[in-house]
């Protein structure tokens, strides 16, 4: 989803949360629900960058919903990655479901396809990697308080500055580390409506949940992904249990599916070929 | 092809006038004899004769008989009969005026159209409401409001807290026509479902028709629901008002010239955001939360068979946080009318409406400055046409055409990051003729059967596009302005007929074929006033239900009781739901994210109303099941609707106790909606993603509140009356699901749990009310 409309379609919606609120006697709580189990699924996140770090693949299997936050690992799977003149590359296990290679580094415009076999069962995917995009600088500044904010509570703006490269359709995620803690939720920007702009994306940090200290250390990963892997993280927003990109997964939501993937037998989670751009800044009041 | 309709129609008017040569008319207009109101199917009877008829929308009544000297009885709910004998030699035209019954209260002889209607009547699955009725149901913040009203009735089910809209035999929420005056309403309510647009104050009748409409209504799949306001009096100057604890409304109305012409003028307001410093936040004082509803009305009767009419509405909700952001949308509409009497016997009606509904959202926060809005607008002619041929003859034909205007949506943007940007509007041509008969074939058979012809013209200017399988734009065509796109059409038969077992007891049955052209799309499974309205095009085609219903009913003990029995069966085509992962958002190819299929509806639908004495009220239970069948959802395998509601029961009571109190009640339950919930969950890169199985297989949990009310008359008299109404909405504080999120646990985010929102707790309020 565009990056302004994902902002437009989180204000109207929570305007229209706020105002409900604000009106009438509404009110929150957690509830006991019933939910029938599921057999576990099979997870492959896989991913080739273009910095020299490793390719990596993480096979896991899925859970029970109110199930404990523990996932099996699928160790023993065969995992090959190849690039677009033919090579093949095999990841070696190096932890119990996480596999690896450093033999090849990506390159944007070529095209990279994987195949796993795992538990008897073969996936491939494929994926193209994009034109690098720089991340240009980082910057910070206090945002406006909230209504009923206090001490301790405040919310910072974290600006990303980069450059879209016009004529060209461009997707993007963020990763942002505070303190070597990875945020949680998909951060993601399309440039639907904003092609060939100076880019200030705004990310917002609060301290309610961050704890933020002077000193901190604020590290920015700006990747430059293909559409399937926007898609896929776009998708994966609306049923996110975490994080601010995705209020949870929610009843309402009106195509309730799971994440649009690029695994070809039934597999979740998705193979991406990227660019990494990074930068870092010091959190100071 | 509607001329040549209309043209046979002439043709066959001649002969017949000809031929009735020893028949005569009696015919005119009734009125209340206080305001100069004209009094919607109010009873004309024959007694000698045992034959009747019923006054129309505009209170105009035509009875042919064979010549002759007769006792007439003219009638009406709440008003005194009046009895008049007439020498019927040649045709007459006599206008009656009713008076209201008097204002003694204790008094509760009910006569007139409600006597023995819904078992005599063709009208299956239509129920039809007027003010006097509605008054003493409890709603919330002391207003009687006609949609919570139609929701207490069995097959119509409220979409839920905080929704607008409601669900008419397992149909969507824009498969309901909801008209104003003859204008299309497109957002029926305030605040996210909570109040209507409609000030009861001035609604003179509402008719809800489940489906088995008759020929001259269409567009819509489900239901129509008709709602006509009061003229104003012609006589003398009224107020009507209340002022509450969150809303406060009042209508004037007077004669523009004594008993040709009147006005009404109707507004209404909450005033919500009065109480938010109360809330001792700065922040939130200068934010805003209020609607209002404004309607205006002025009519003249040039002469006894001329009379025009000229109606507004305006209608807002506004919300907004400060400067930053502000949110409102609302309806406006305009119709001019014209009635005219060519003859005794032929009444006619012409119309130019005018109909605009549109959401703004603005946003103002750090750099970014912009505005997004989408509509719906329409150009609408309508020209209606009732022939009474004689007392147990009755056509009606017409036509009527809406230009509409749709616009998807644009974004205005003075600075920032985002760019403007508008999706291209699109227009087209919705065009319908329609012919019925309404005939009393014997005492015991009535059949009231009609064809109407639609059609939808998809115009330019425009852009049109197909798409690959992966929904990239592959050809692309350009239309100039008024060049016809695509087009559709087709044949929708009505058919209804009644059979008399004895005076008390019959039977129905009806079959209707309905077409629709316009369609809601919306972003989330509760409706939202940024819910899209969308034509059809070459991709998304009509939408087409086939109903058929039969029904038993019976009144008990002189129709102090009425109770019947309905069952239906509804089967729905190129119904349309979005495919996984659609781009939702300002998308100019938003028909490649749709996918089509079809949908299918049945029930049983039982209801039990006592009419009179001190205590009176209804009982309605609806057992159904509504499914949809997709290719591209569930895989192929059928899936509950959304709206799919297994119980549906409503139970009303409203007791008077003695002169000045009267108490209300009402309790609803219905089955929770069907709903997709996670069955697993699974990891990718720190993050706890929900994990899906089939669409539809959870329910939320069952709804049920109960609403309290009572009324306490400080003073009546002929002309004025003050009363005092406390009501509770939800007295037991049942927390009823908006939604259901599953997240991760705040305390441990290793485990993940389920969140339900609730919107509306116990809601407490109080009303005085006045009219003089």
């Amino acid at each position: 989803m565009k990056n302004h409309t994902y902002i437009i379609k989180e204000l109207m919606l929570s305007l229209f949360f706020i105002s409900l609120s604000l009106v009438f006697i509404s009110c929150e709580d957690v509830i006991e629900i019933e939910l029938t189990g599921v057999d576990p699924a099979i997870v492959i996140e896989a991913g080739i960058s273009d910095d020299g770090s490793v390719s990596s693949a993480i096979i896991t299997k899925s859970t029970d919903f109110f199930e404990p936050g523990v996932y099996e690992k699928v160790s023993n799977a065969i995992v090959v990655i190849n690039d677009d003149d033919g090579n093949s590359y095999q990841m070696m296990e190096v932890d119990d479901g996480e596999y690896q290679t450093d033999l090849i580094t990506g390159q944007s415009g070529s095209t990279y396809s994987i195949e796993v076999n795992a538990e008897g069962q073969i996936y491939n995917a494929e994926s193209s990697m994009p034109i690098k995009i720089v991340l240009d600088s980082l910057s910070l500044e206090l945002a406006p308080d909230r209504p009923n904010q206090e001490e301790g509570e405040e919310r910072y703006f974290l600006h990303i500055y980069f450059k879209d490269p016009p004529e060209i359709d461009n997707y993007c995620r963020f990763k942002i580390t505070v303190e070597e803690e990875l945020l949680t939720g998909f951060i993601i920007y399309e440039d639907k409506f904003t092609d060939g702009n100076d880019i200030d994306v705004r990310i917002i940090l609060d301290n309610k949940e961050l704890d933020l200290n002077i000193g901190d250390l604020i590290e920015v990963d700006l990747l430059s992904i293909d559409k399937a892997a926007f898609d896929f993280y776009n998708t994966a927003n609306s049923v996110n249990t975490a994080g601010s990109s995705g209020r949870g997964s929610s009843s309402t939501s009106a195509a309730p599916t799971n994440p649009v993937t690029n695994w070809n037998n039934k597999a979740l989670g998705f193979f991406s070929a990227y660019t990494v751009s990074q930068d870092s800044i010091i959190f100071e009041k | 092809m509607f001329n040549k309709f209309k043209m046979f129609f002439i043709a066959i008017l001649f002969a017949t006038t000809i031929l009735n040569a020893q028949n005569s008319t009696l015919s005119g207009f009734i009125t209340d004899a206080e305001t100069g109101e004209e009094l919607i199917s109010a009873n004309i009877y024959v007694i000698e004769l045992e034959t009747g008829t019923t006054s129309n929308e505009y209170g105009f009544y035509s009875i042919t008989i064979p010549k002759g000297e007769y006792t007439f009885r003219f009638s009406y709910t709440g008003y005194k009969k009046e009895t008049t004998t007439i020498n019927l030699k040649f045709s007459v035209s006599t206008n009656i005026e009713l008076v209201p019954d008097s204002y003694e209260i204790s008094e509760v002889v009910v006569q007139g159209k409600k006597d023995d209607h819904n078992v005599t009547s063709t009208e299956m699955g239509t129920t039809e409401i007027i003010p006097k009725e509605m008054q003493s149901v409890p709603v919330i913040l002391g207003e009687a409001d006609i949609l919570k009203t139609m929701q207490l009735l069995p097959g119509v089910s409220q979409a839920g807290d905080g929704n607008s809209g409601y669900f008419v035999r397992g149909g969507n929420i824009d498969q309901n026509l909801i008209l104003l005056d003859e204008a299309t309403v497109y957002n029926p309510s305030h605040l996210f479902g909570f109040f209507s647009v409609f000030n009861s104050d001035a609604i003179k009748n509402a008719k809800m028709i489940k489906g088995s409409m008759p020929a001259e209504y269409g567009g819509r799949i489900s239901s129509v629901l008709d709602i006509k306001m009061k003229e104003g009096s012609n006589k003398d100057f009224r107020f009507t008002g209340g002022i509450g604890l969150i809303s406060s409304r009042l209508s004037i109305e007077g004669p523009i010239v004594k008993d040709k012409g009147s006005f009404l003028i109707s507004g209404r307001r909450t005033y919500a955001d009065i109480f938010i410093p109360l809330f001792g936040d700065e922040a939130l004082t200068n934010s805003q939360l209020y609607f209002y509803d404004l309607n205006l009305k002025a009519n003249y009767r040039f002469s006894n068979s001329d009379r025009i009419y000229l109606s507004g509405y305006f209608g807002r909700d506004v919300l907004g946080y400060e400067d930053q952001f502000g949110f409102d949308w609302g309806n406006i509409s305009g119709t001019l009318r014209w009635n005219h009497l060519f003859s005794e016997k032929l009444f006619s009606n012409t119309s130019l409406i005018f109909s605009d509904y549109n959401y703004s959202v603005s946003i103002l926060s750090g750099d970014n400055d912009f505005e997004v809005t989408s509509g719906i607008r329409d150009i609408n002619f309508k020209s209606d046409f009732q022939y009474f041929y004689n007392s147990k003859n009755k056509f009606r034909f017409g036509f009527i055409g809406y230009y509409h205007t749709f616009l998807p949506g644009e974004i205005e943007s003075a600075g920032g990051n985002v760019n403007s940007y508008k999706v291209e509007n699109k227009y087209g041509l919705e065009l319908a003729g329609y012919l019925n008969h309404e005939v009393d074939l014997s005492h015991r058979w009535k059949l009231n059967y009609g064809l109407r012809y639609s059609g939808y013209l998809n115009l330019g200017p425009g852009t049109v596009y197909t798409y690959d399988e992966d929904n990239i734009p592959i050809t692309q065509e350009s239309y100039e302005g008024g060049e016809i796109i695509s087009n559709y059409g087709g044949f929708e038969p009505r058919f209804s007929a009644t059979y008399l077992i004895d005076e008390t007891t019959s039977l129905k049955g009806a079959y209707s074929r309905n077409y629709q052209y316009i369609h809601l799309l919306s972003t989330s499974t509760t409706s939202t006033p940024i819910d899209v309205w969308l034509p059809t095009t070459d991709v998304v085609k009509p939408e087409i239900a086939n109903q058929v219903s039969l029904g038993f009913f019976k009144n008990f003990l002189k129709n102090e009781y009425e109770s019947s029995v309905e069952v239906y069966y509804k089967n729905m085509e190129n119904q349309i739901e979005y495919e996984n992962g659609a781009d939702i958002y300002f998308n100019e190819h938003i028909e490649s994210q749709l996918v089509f299929g079809t949908g299918y509806s049945y029930g049983l639908e039982l209801y039990l109303k006592k009419n009179f004495g001190n205590l009176t009220g209804w009982i309605s239970y609806t057992l159904s099941k509504t499914e949809r069948e997709f290719p591209d959802i569930n895989n192929g395998e059928s899936f509950s609707a959304r709206q799919d509601r297994t119980h549906d029961l409503s139970i009303t009571a409203i007791y008077k106790l003695g002169k000045w109190w009267t108490f209300s009640t009402n309790w609803i339950y219905y089955t929770g909606d069907a709903v997709t919930f996670p069955s697993g969950k699974y990891n990718i890169d720190g993050n706890t993603l929900s994990l899906y199985t089939e669409r539809n297989g959870y329910r939320m949990p069952d709804y049920h509140r109960l609403d309290l009310g009572l009324t306490y008359l400080l003073s009546k008299s002929k002309s004025s009356e003050m009363s005092i109404t406390f009501s509770v909405y939800n007295a037991y504080h049942r927390k009823n699901a908006y939604t259901i999120t599953f997240q991760e646990s705040e305390t441990n985010p290793n485990n993940t749990e389920a969140v339900r929102l609730a919107l509306f707790g116990v809601v407490p309020s109080v009303t005085f009310n006045f009219s003089f």
